[in-house]
């Protein structure tokens, strides 16, 4: 039996449509909702084992004991061990567990943000939200959750030449934070070469050397999400009085 | 590696063009990557071979276009296209962090099929006899 033979199109439809649109519009939403509730948002990238948990752990804590209502989502393949270390300061933690998903879609925030209104803390009462991404330098980069800031992490322990490695996450971000910098002797990390690498791949971004073992930039962090903080109840407090 | 899940994207976007086309197949699916992107073409190939499957886009051949990256370089006053992923002035070497090409994923068009009026499974039995 013979076949017919294929078809030609019967038309060519263009669409010229971004493929994560559907999440650029949701992320829109959310940025507008961060900023009518005067909340600061970060959004955390970097490498499995960069040292994001045990450094935001820290900062979480610096930004408590001052008095800056700071919460936090946290996202990884399985377990909420990460959740159980951030909240060790007592501020709002949620675990994301993504099961195979790599990265975060603004939908995630969106429903995460549902439970915690649900179960009673809105979005008014967070100074800052801090989103710990899934440990991944690839596919994050592509995926707006709304935040004001994206910061990306780099350990000594990793190598000096990541950033040219993975430039659409480091030319991405709006801070690049160096982690671990009390290794740098044993790991013998070039530091020159790393913040030039940074540098090659996104001109001029901030550069924080952090270590939270010891501490070191840890209070640089948090004075930037305070001066955030108050730029942003400068801001509330016109609003009120108009 | 979210291809899958940028898979699943593209039917979506795809299916949402076509809510007022019910009768339609879809046979060529263009989409231009940016290089910048962060997405590999097989693997994307691989994740749409899936995710079509029951879809208006079962079957539909995939071509894709790489969108090179392309930086305004400060120091020539010009938009240049860089070399691969990377962000330095192909001319002067300047990194520039002003990337105005290279990091989108762009359904381009789609190819429909003339509508056949025939539903597919009875096209398939008719063809085994």
């Amino acid at each position: 039996m013979c076949r017919d033979p294929e078809p030609g199109p019967a038309e060519t439809l263009v669409l010229e449509r971004n493929v994560l649109s559907a999440n650029d519009a949701r992320a829109g939403v959310l940025r507008e909702r961060f900023q009518t509730a005067h909340t600061h948002v970060i959004n955390v990238v970097s490498s499995p084992g960069s040292g994001k948990t045990s450094l935001l752990a820290r900062l979480l804590g610096d930004l408590v004991g001052s008095g800056v209502r700071a919460a936090a989502l946290v996202a990884d393949c399985a377990t909420d061990n990460d959740a159980v270390r951030l909240g060790a300061c007592g501020a709002p933690v949620r675990q994301i567990v993504t099961d195979s998903q790599c990265h975060l879609e603004a939908g995630v925030i969106e429903d995460h943000l549902a439970a915690w209104s649900a179960e009673g803390l809105a979005l008014r009462d967070i100074d800052v939200l801090v989103i710990e991404n899934i440990g991944n330098l690839v596919c994050p980069a592509g995926f707006d959750l709304g935040e004001a800031e994206r910061w990306v992490m780099l350990s000594v322990t990793e190598g000096e030449d990541k950033p040219l490695k993975y430039p659409a996450m480091f030319a991405g971000a709006d801070l690049a934070v160096v982690t671990k910098v009390d290794l740098a002797g044993p790991c013998r990390f070039d530091r020159s070469t790393a913040l030039a690498a940074i540098e090659t791949v996104n001109p001029g971004v901030d550069i924080i050397e952090t270590s939270a073992a010891t501490g070191d930039g840890c209070d640089v962090l948090a004075a930037r999400l305070r001066d955030a903080v108050l730029r942003l109840t400068e801001g509330r407090a016109a609003s009120a009085a108009t | 590696m979210h291809e899958l899940s940028i898979a699943r994207s593209i039917v979506r976007e795809v299916e949402a063009a076509l809510q007022d086309r019910p009768d339609v197949q879809v046979t060529v699916v263009r989409l231009r990557i940016g290089r910048l992107s962060g997405i590999v073409a097989p693997a994307l190939e691989f994740g749409l071979s899936f995710v079509t499957e029951a879809t208006r886009l079962d079957g539909a051949r995939i071509e894709i276009t790489e969108e090179p990256v392309a930086v305004w370089c400060s120091p020539c006053q010009a938009t240049r296209t860089t070399d691969g992923p990377s962000v330095l002035c192909p001319v002067c070497d300047t990194p520039s962090a002003d990337i105005r090409a290279g990091r989108g994923m762009q359904i381009v068009n789609i190819d429909l099929s003339e509508p056949t009026g025939v539903p597919r499974d009875l096209l398939e039995v008719a063809d085994v006899s």
